[in-house]
């Protein structure tokens, strides 16, 4: 077993953007998510990697107050998970697995909708719409119908969405997963955009050359449980392997190499 | 594009609160939904007028006449003939006697044949009783049509027979009619208002509640199928307020739905009784709604509505799916058809006794609005439970969409 990455001794919780323990959901009568714990430090981009049917969503769902844990604890910017659920809420930016957008509105007004809740005034609105268009080349499809758009459109605009109010937490699940070489480029610009201006970012996902490229620190989850965590080469240097795919086999396996 | 941005600057134009803006996005939204369109405005506006009059149409005599063939074997029977004749709710053909008459109706030839025997003005002038035959078809509503109005000249040409030959005779026609009946009505109304009060409460009740149906579902049921819901839940609003907000969004398309009702209950009604006229042979009267009538019967209907909207948006929000939503959804229509039903046919001492009950209040009070029956209390009662249902429902819902086992269900 690896060790699971623990609060620094002499460290506050509150360093952290977001602080997990022991997290456990049910899912009907099946565990997806099995006592996990884990840290994330501010402004990082920090990677959730784990096979299909992991517990990588459910987690997400979990931290963005989707889903309540059974059991457990968690601290978003030093807010309580369930009991402070709204104020969760207002800090942080969610890119779900499925975009979530609404078929028969307007990338503009979509945008308008999420801003007003957010409580963005109009000028704001309008000057990052046409920001946020304009950098992922949506510009031209301003007026146009969102269902009328491409997965890697619909992408784009979930992003945009996620990241519309400057949010101090962005949770992506599978940003790039099935897009075109393109389109995934310009999300990860993105995301390395905002991580550079001090967003924390928390990505799900099973690309292992995409995490090994934006994430400072992954955490591996394998049956729901955390298997471990850390930066990239502190990984590496634990299972001797040379890059993070290596890493995640070897994990997730279970495999040590002495 | 200009609709696109008027839309977006009204949306700009609103004020931070979540509700104002959540119910913006469920009209953006169901605005651009072509079954929205066709449910809210296209189906009140078009098919109540269409089929409110239709079979009035088929039915009147004078706007579609039934063929009648006559075969006059007795060329004494002139006056008969002629009083057949006369009428312009029936067109009179002359055929042969060889004809098959069993045939001519069957194939649609003619809707009805009248056989006038050899012996008729014979067995009349010697105070005997002549026998017409009659070849309709039960089945044709324009046939048993043509067999009502031959009855009625029958019918006067026998008592014009009947006053010659009591005449003669030299008797009191008194002496056929030992009693008679004088009625009078504690409310008088015109048969206009007794077909409105029959029908238009079943026509408005209906309407009101499957119109708001595809909101109701759509906005619950159809965003967790399209996985919009989940995105909700993650923005800073209390689920009390997403719900509010919906079903506001849904009220206000029931607003338009009802408006929509309303006028097009009022134009077909406007051609309705005149063809219902034509066809009962009476004067044709208008029907007449004051202002206060109308405003009592929109009302009734929003709440009607509004009531049935809380109730789908209820079972829809426990559905995983649209299409499961919709199963609830025709089986809640139909169990609702029942108070419409009741209205029309229990007695108003009884209906007044029962006005708490859920729907069955609002549409006894269309009803009432339109025999112009004003009773305070009653009216009270009736929107006020309909409320407080209403809240029940709402209520319910809010627990329902509380629960995550209900918003993920699988």
């Amino acid at each position: 077993m690896f060790p699971v990455y623990s609060i620094p001794e002499g460290k506050e919780a509150m360093v952290y953007s977001i602080s997990v323990e022991s997290i456990t959901k049910y899912l009907g009568k099946t565990l997806a998510v099995d006592h996990a714990s884990f840290n994330v430090q501010e402004g990082i981009v920090f990677g959730l990697l784990g096979p299909n049917g992991a517990g990588k969503t459910t987690t997400i769902r979990m931290l963005t107050t989707v889903l309540k844990p059974d059991e457990g604890t968690a601290k978003i910017r030093g807010y309580d998970l369930v009991k402070d659920a709204v104020k969760v809420r207002e800090v942080i930016g969610v890119l779900p697995e499925d975009t979530g957008l609404y078929d028969r509105l307007t990338p503009a007004e979509m945008l308008i909708f999420h801003g007003k809740i957010r409580g963005m005034d109009k000028k704001e609105i309008l000057e990052k719409t046409e920001k946020y268009l304009s950098m992922l080349d949506l510009q031209a499809n301003r007026d146009q119908k969102v269902g009328t758009f491409s997965k890697g459109m619909k992408q784009k605009l979930a992003l945009i969405r996620a990241v519309f109010h400057e949010p101090e937490i962005i949770f992506l699940d599978e940003p790039t997963v099935g897009l075109d070489v393109m389109s995934a480029r310009q999300i990860r610009k993105l995301i390395s955009e905002e991580s550079g201006h001090g967003t924390t970012v928390v990505l799900s996902t099973h690309n292992m050359w995409e995490a090994q490229q934006l994430c400072r620190e992954v955490a591996v989850i394998n049956k729901g449980k955390i298997v471990s965590q850390g930066t990239i080469e502190a990984l590496e240097q634990l299972t001797h392997e040379k890059d993070l795919e290596d890493v995640f086999v070897h994990l997730v396996r279970g495999e040590v190499t002495e | 594009m200009k609709r696109t941005r008027l839309l977006e600057r009204i949306g700009l134009a609103l004020p931070k609160s979540p509700l104002g803006v959540i119910i913006w996005r469920e009209l953006v939204d169901a605005l651009r939904d072509r079954r929205t369109i066709f449910a809210a405005i296209v189906i009140p506006m078009i098919l109540i007028p269409i089929t409110l009059n239709m079979p009035l149409f088929f039915m009147s005599p004078k706007q579609n006449p039934p063929n009648v063939a006559l075969v006059q074997l007795d060329p004494n029977a002139g006056t008969f003939v002629n009083l057949l004749n006369s009428t312009e709710d029936m067109t009179i053909h002359w055929i042969p006697a060889s004809a098959n008459t069993t045939d001519l109706v069957l194939k649609n030839t003619y809707d009805i044949v009248v056989l006038i025997p050899e012996n008729f003005t014979s067995l009349v002038i010697s105070n005997k009783t002549a026998i017409l035959a009659i070849t309709f078809d039960s089945t044709n509503q324009r046939s048993t049509i043509g067999l009502s109005i031959i009855q009625a000249i029958q019918t006067q040409y026998s008592n014009f027979i009947v006053l010659n030959r009591l005449s003669t005779l030299h008797v009191d026609p008194n002496l056929l009619t030992p009693i008679q009946i004088k009625s009078t009505s504690v409310r008088a109304i015109t048969s206009a208002q007794a077909i409105a009060g029959l029908l238009i409460p079943y026509f408005i009740g209906i309407l009101s509640i499957s119109a708001g149906a595809s909101f109701a579902t759509d906005t619950t049921a159809g965003e967790k199928e399209r996985r919009t819901l989940e995105v909700y839940l993650t923005m800073p609003v209390s689920r009390i307020k997403i719900i509010l907000g919906k079903y506001l969004g849904v009220s206000a398309l029931s607003l338009i739905g009802v408006t929509c009702q309303i006028i097009g209950v009022l134009l077909g009604f406007s051609v309705y009784t005149s063809l219902y006229a034509e066809l009962v042979g009476q004067t044709s009267q208008s029907l007449t709604l004051g202002a206060l009538n109308i405003l009592t019967i929109a009302v009734s209907a929003l709440i009607l509505s509004m009531t049935g909207n809380a109730l789908l948006m209820m079972v829809s929000i426990f559905a995983k799916s649209f299409k499961e939503a919709q199963q609830y959804s025709s089986v809640l229509t139909v169990g609702l058809v029942v108070p419409l039903i009741v209205v029309m046919y229990l007695p108003p001492a009884t209906l007044s006794n029962l006005i708490f009950l859920p729907f069955l209040g609002p549409v006894t009070l269309i009803r009432n609005a339109i025999f112009n029956i004003w009773m305070l209390d009653q009216l009270i009662i009736g929107l006020a439970s309909s409320v407080v249902y209403l809240v029940i429902f709402i209520y319910t819902a809010l627990r329902i969409f509380s629960q995550e086992k209900a918003i993920f269900r699988v």
